[in-house]
């Protein structure tokens, strides 16, 4: 007599549609839950090495801006998907959510805003094959680090300078020289608090243009405001040239890397740059706390330190490099021999504080002041 | 006919047929819940809450609507904001009326071209037409150029581009083919033979617009006023393009307090005032709806509507979009004058 499927030796598996939905429901909800509860899934629990590092494949999510997109320098073994941020605070806005993204790139003065936001860790520079080929003066600056450890890797650097056209306008040498009648309405400034605020207290003598007290952020705010009619538009980085190229504009300031090659390349033939209260800054990887595949980071860092991917990396995207072997890849107008002879002109700054308790003006209030000033 | 009627009625409100209407009803009415009130209350639920460093506390104030009360800037870019949409929107509907009425009655063959063209536009990406737009109106624009060219003017007219005219002119330039389209369904749905009886009882042109078009058409004009003006008072990328300092909208600051000043609270507070406000201006042109409609069924109006044709044809020369208003106004000076020694 043959058994019945009800029998219980009976060796069928009973595999329907309602089981496998089942079963795949919770193999999904395994790390949604493992996430909620804080306890480390396999990829939050890995210590790195150096050779895990070598070895790692699978994805990697990485936020930055679109021109260091260099896909020929890109590690061939990693699943590489890089999102977009067209302004600083939107890394603050799009690592909210945990596990988005294993590493930013992003400026130095950032950390403070991660940090205070938990969203950063440590980088073991150790595990980096190439940190030795960062020149010193990035590798040893102190606003890479708080607290003497370092959360941000040097990628490239820049300097916010003042672009004109030289067939409108002579080289503006001093502040009076922007408030010139022939300029109003035709200056051109990015859509960046950071930036503009901080070339604005250099203009207003702020020793220290990144730590404002209360009263030289207000006097810094009264300056921006008095020179609104001599502004035009407040744009996205990247439009300048158009606005160069079209006549709209005869003056830019901070501009940054390529805009002077691009406007140059849209038709703006005669822009020249000057340094009138230029500072520096440098862009750098930095990697989240929650990463999913925190090693895919180091290794995806490590390369882009080599000299290849710097050359690589500093002609699609105009930035100078920290490798000052990569050097000769940067355009012939903006060249120069040494970092150290180029940042002369132009001081590091250290990032705004986010700390509404200290004597120092908060981030929180630029932006504001910021938003006013583009409204009033 | 009666009898028509009562049995239209009785099967309409036939109860066999009532759970077939609600559960045909039933994934509209979830969409709406998920993608219109429950985003909407989350919103005015937000708006009371605290911002902290880019994060929100969930204690009650009502700071952020004091804030927003209390300056003078906000105010006045929530008013610039809804003027110039409100602005846009009625010059872009009358744009689109007139050209709505030319496919349909004027252009034969031709319209059903036009329309096509007029909707191509929209294949287009939003931005890349407004990109487009810089380029032609810029310093050393294609416009100016031309113009230059031409010898009509001998510097490049700097007025075109960033200003409250350029927001203006933009705003019904992006919007001008999303308002034809619902004006065009209605001129298309009027049934022609209407048309034909207003003439064969001697109404002339004007008036059989103002009386047959112009009403059975009004659906389509609130539609095409209701997108362009929405639309365009929650547009801000068209505005920071070519607005330059001017161009500062409501929605770009909501835009800044989501983003960058992620002082969500506060933009929160911001997108309900503005959702109020989208309220407040379409309650009013409905109140001026219905307050002519109602109007309409006065005695003096039906009157006035057979009365002497060269009234008519003055009054329906000043008549705008909602033409029975101004026409009763002129009718009114009209007898007043007629009374005069």
């Amino acid at each position: 007599m043959p058994k019945s499927r009800e029998s219980s030796d009976y060796p069928y598996i009973i595999l329907n549609r309602r089981g496998v939905l089942k079963s795949l429901g919770l193999l999904g909800l395994a790390p949604a839950a493992m996430a909620l509860t804080g306890i480390p899934s396999a990829a939050f629990a890995q210590s790195l090495t150096k050779d895990s590092i070598a070895a790692v494949t699978g994805p990697f999510n990485i936020l930055g801006s679109q021109p260091y997109e260099t896909r020929e320098s890109w590690p061939k073994d990693l699943e590489i998907n890089w999102a977009y941020n067209t302004t600083n605070e939107e890394i603050l806005t799009k690592t909210a959510q945990p596990g988005s993204f294993d590493a930013v790139i992003i400026y130095q003065g950032e950390i403070d805003q991660l940090l205070k936001l938990d969203r950063i860790e440590p980088i073991d520079v150790s595990l980096l094959s190439n940190w030795n080929q960062v020149a010193p003066m990035f590798r040893d600056a102190e606003v890479i680090r708080r607290g003497g450890k370092i959360y941000a890797v040097p990628f490239h650097w820049g300097y916010g300078y003042l672009e004109y056209n030289a067939d409108k306008v002579d080289a503006p040498r001093t502040y009076q020289d922007l408030l010139s009648p022939k300029l109003t309405g035709k200056i051109g400034m990015p859509d960046d608090p950071y930036a503009v605020i901080t070339t604005f207290a250099v203009f207003a003598g702020a020793k220290r243009p990144n730590n404002l007290t209360r009263q030289e952020f207000d006097a810094t705010i009264k300056l921006l405001k008095s020179f609104r009619p001599q502004v035009l538009t407040i744009h996205n980085y990247g439009d300048e040239i158009g606005l160069f190229a079209r006549g709209d504009i005869w003056v830019g300031f901070p501009e940054y890397s390529n805009s002077l090659s691009k406007s140059r390349a849209a038709g703006a033939k005669n822009m020249q740059i000057t340094s009138l209260a230029a500072w520096s800054y440098i862009d750098c990887f930095m990697v989240l706390k929650d990463a999913v595949n925190k090693a895919a980071a180091y290794k995806f860092i490590d390369s882009s330190l080599a000299t290849q991917s710097q050359r690589l990396s500093t002609k699609h995207s105009l930035a100078f490099p920290v490798n000052d072997a990569a050097i000769d890849a940067i355009s012939p107008e903006l060249r120069y021999e040494s970092s150290t002879q180029a940042l002369a002109n132009a001081p590091m700054m250290p990032g705004v504080t986010v700390e509404s308790s200290g004597p120092d003006v908060p981030f929180q209030e630029w932006v504001q002041a910021w938003i006013e000033f583009k409204a009033t | 006919m009666t009898e028509l009627n009562e049995s239209f009625t009785i099967t309409g409100v036939d109860g066999s047929r009532k759970p077939f209407v609600t559960l045909g009803v039933l994934p509209l009415l979830v969409y709406l819940f998920f993608m219109l009130a429950a985003p909407l209350a989350i919103l005015v639920v937000f708006s009371f809450w605290k911002a902290d460093f880019f994060s929100v506390t969930r204690t009650f104030t009502l700071e952020n609507y004091s804030r927003l009360a209390t300056s003078p800037i906000f105010v006045s870019v929530l008013f610039k904001t809804l003027s110039s949409s409100l602005l846009a929107s009625c010059i872009a509907v009358l744009i689109a009326y007139a050209m709505a009425y030319a496919i349909v009655f004027r252009l034969a063959v031709w319209g059903p071209r036009v329309l096509t063209l007029v909707m191509a536009s929209l294949l287009s990406s939003y931005v890349v037409r407004l990109y487009a737009l810089t380029t032609i109106l810029g310093t050393n624009g294609i416009l100016n150029k031309a113009l230059i060219a031409s010898g009509l003017v001998r510097a490049p007219l700097e007025f075109l581009l960033y200003g409250y005219p350029a927001i203006i002119l933009t705003l019904i330039y992006v919007y001008l083919p999303i308002a034809i389209l619902p004006i065009f369904a209605s001129l298309q749905g009027i049934d022609r033979r209407l048309l034909e009886a207003s003439r064969d009882l001697g109404c002339g042109p004007w008036r059989t617009f103002l009386r047959i078009t112009l009403p059975l058409s009004a659906r389509g004009l609130r539609t095409a006023f209701a997108f362009c003006f929405i639309l365009a008072g929650s547009d801000y990328v068209a505005a920071r393009l070519v607005g330059g300092m001017n161009g500062q909208m409501i929605g770009s600051i909501i835009a800044d307090q989501f983003g960058g000043a992620s002082n969500y609270p506060f933009g929160a507070a911001l997108s309900v005032v503005l959702v109020a406000g989208f309220a407040l201006v379409l309650s009013g042109c409905y109140i001026v709806e219905r307050a002519t409609a109602w109007m309409a069924t006065r005695s003096f109006w039906r009157a006035f509507a057979i009365g002497e044709p060269k009234y008519s044809r003055l009054c329906a020369m000043g008549a705008g979009v909602v033409g029975h208003t101004h026409a009763i106004k002129a009718r009114d000076g009209m007898a007043s004058l007629s009374e005069l020694p």
